[in-house]
């Protein structure tokens, strides 16, 4: 195990590794604004219960924060893939209006007294806050296509922003996912930089063992461990198939990394875990949002070159509180995915996913060979002795860490 | 010694604000009073004594801090709990600077303004004893 620290300023660093790396962080940012407007959105979902009072205030601020937010991205997104974004702009400014237009008709309709008066004790505010929700999350599909909603555009930019990213610096997908930044196109191999201290664990052929070190590691500064914990149980065969990192004898050779079947690199609340070109999934990185009270679980992947070969999606649970703005793939492969995830249910949820990613990737490695979610639960419940189906009704059993105790 | 149910008045210009308050407070046997407008509740402050006030400090001609300077200047007795809008808790910090006894922000649950309306009876409470106290004494 090669464990070691490594401080962005500890090498110099071309001007081709400074594009990469104001693009990195720029795309962190872009991360961060689109968290911000899954906040507000999950913030509006809770508002429009009637439980509370608000007022056009209130309204008029979330508008401001989706809309700015969106605004931030489609800058950074332009910026970091060159383009100049007329479009997206424009539809920046069709959203606006048709906000402001919806809260305007609602408030409207009120003051003029309209059928719906009376009918919701919160008032026109709260009726407001749905329809607004509502705009926001709206989907469009192939079929009956209604224009997009903000949320879906802010996904796609995303995506599309993490895509360029990836052809773009085909050495380093990492990039993408976080402020991983490589040392050079010129060194073979990929070093991994991160702002800051990001510990990177290099795995070799005892890659199990290692992987129970990391594991074993505070939690506390690496919560991403359980995710690990499970990952490793549902991978365990692979281990086997796994041949061990030949050295470099009298210092020739390949170099360690050239022969590394798999990598993770984790620290803080990320983790990444990079598997040889033969398995289905390329790259996957997992991230929790830095704080407890931005609750969001994210996990990109890459399939690499063949899009047939995607990611494995049946390992996520159905019915499982997917945030509905998220599970997008595009051409390249590219899945970005998020679930809403609370840090009180933490160690055996993260444990749980981890293992259905495990095991389904061992499973999407063989043809056609697919087990499906529940299978997969069923399993999972006997290695983690969670609760059993019959503990919730609703469905929940599938994610039966959610507090159904 | 017998309690008499304690006056509130909530002001707030945005109506659905009152609409709301009003029968959630008067649940709790209050006797409550609410108006949308600065003005009018200065008039009305003017005719009557509350034990508590709860005010939204941001509203058109009469705002929230216009409203507690008024009460502190007839009734240094009653409390003042300011509703502040969202994301302007600087402005409720001012608020507090000059005496007010606690601020709320919107989006809120009517019943977090309860928990705060009860602690400031708790208050009101405590200086009626230690004022009758003061009376026996002197």
């Amino acid at each position: 195990m090669i464990f070691r620290t490594q401080p962005f300023s500890s090498k110099k660093r071309g001007p081709g590794n400074l594009v990469v790396e104001r693009k990195a962080t720029r795309f962190r940012r872009l991360i961060d604004t689109h968290t911000d407007i899954l906040e507000t959105i999950a913030d509006l979902e809770e508002k429009q219960s009637g439980e509370y009072i608000l007022d056009r205030h209130y309204i008029e601020a979330q508008i401001d924060r989706v809309c700015d937010g969106l605004r931030q991205i489609i800058y950074d997104s332009n910026v970091i893939c060159e383009s100049d974004g007329e479009q997206d702009y424009a539809r920046l400014a069709g959203y606006r209006r048709a906000l402001e237009d919806v809260l305007k008709r609602v408030e409207r309709k009120d003051t003029e007294g309209a059928a719906i008066r009376g009918e919701d004790p919160g008032g026109w505010e709260v009726r407001a806050v749905r329809s607004i929700r509502r705009m926001l999350t709206r989907r469009s599909s192939p079929s009956s296509a209604p224009e997009q909603g903000l949320a879906e555009t802010a996904g796609e930019l995303h995506q599309r922003t993490a895509a360029w990213l990836s052809a773009a610096f085909p050495l380093l997908p990492s990039c993408a996912l976080s402020c991983f930044c490589i040392s050079g196109h010129d060194t073979p191999g990929i070093e991994v930089f991160a702002l800051g201290e990001i510990p990177s664990l290099e795995l070799n052929g005892n890659w199990p063992a290692l992987l129970e070190s990391l594991i074993s590691g505070d939690p506390a500064r690496a919560p991403l461990s359980y995710f690990a914990q499970g990952l490793a149980e549902g991978l365990r065969p692979l281990g086997r198939s796994l041949s061990p990192s030949r050295g470099r004898p009298g210092g020739k050779g390949p170099r360690p990394h050239e022969n590394q079947d798999l990598r993770l690199y984790a620290g803080g609340p990320y983790f990444l875990l990079w598997f040889p070109p033969s398995r289905p999934l390329r790259l996957l990185l997992c991230g929790l949002s830095p704080a407890p009270s931005e609750n969001l679980l994210y996990l990109y992947g890459s399939s690499g070159p063949d899009p047939l070969r995607g990611p494995p999606w049946s390992f996520l649970p159905q019915r499982n509180t997917v945030f509905p703005t998220y599970g997008y793939r595009d051409s390249d492969g590219w899945i970005i995915w998020a679930e809403r995830f609370s840090w009180v249910q933490g160690e055996e949820r993260l444990r749980l996913l981890g293992y259905m990613l495990g095991a389904s990737l061992l499973l999407q490695g063989g043809p056609a060979s697919r087990e499906s979610p529940e299978a997969i639960i069923e399993r999972v419940g006997d290695v983690f002795s969670l609760p059993s189906k019959e503990c919730c009704d609703d469905g929940r059993a599938t994610s039966s860490n959610n507090g159904c105790r | 010694m017998e309690e008499r149910p304690l006056r509130i008045m909530v002001v707030d210009d945005e109506p659905i604000v009152g609409k709301r308050l009003k029968p959630a407070l008067e649940k709790g046997g209050y006797i409550v009073e609410v108006y949308d407008d600065g003005a009018k509740a200065l008039a009305r402050l003017e005719e009557a004594s509350f034990d508590i006030v709860v005010t939204d400090v941001r509203m058109e001609e009469v705002d929230g801090i216009r409203v507690l300077e008024q009460v502190q200047d007839r009734s240094k007795h009653t409390k003042v709990i300011i509703i502040t809008g969202y994301a302007t808790v600087e402005v409720a910090r001012e608020a507090l600077a000059k005496g007010a006894f606690d601020f709320i922000a919107k989006p809120f649950k009517p019943n977090d303004l309860r928990v705060i309306i009860e602690k400031a009876i708790e208050v009101l409470r405590a200086e009626r004893v230690k004022a009758s106290g003061d009376t026996t004494t002197a």
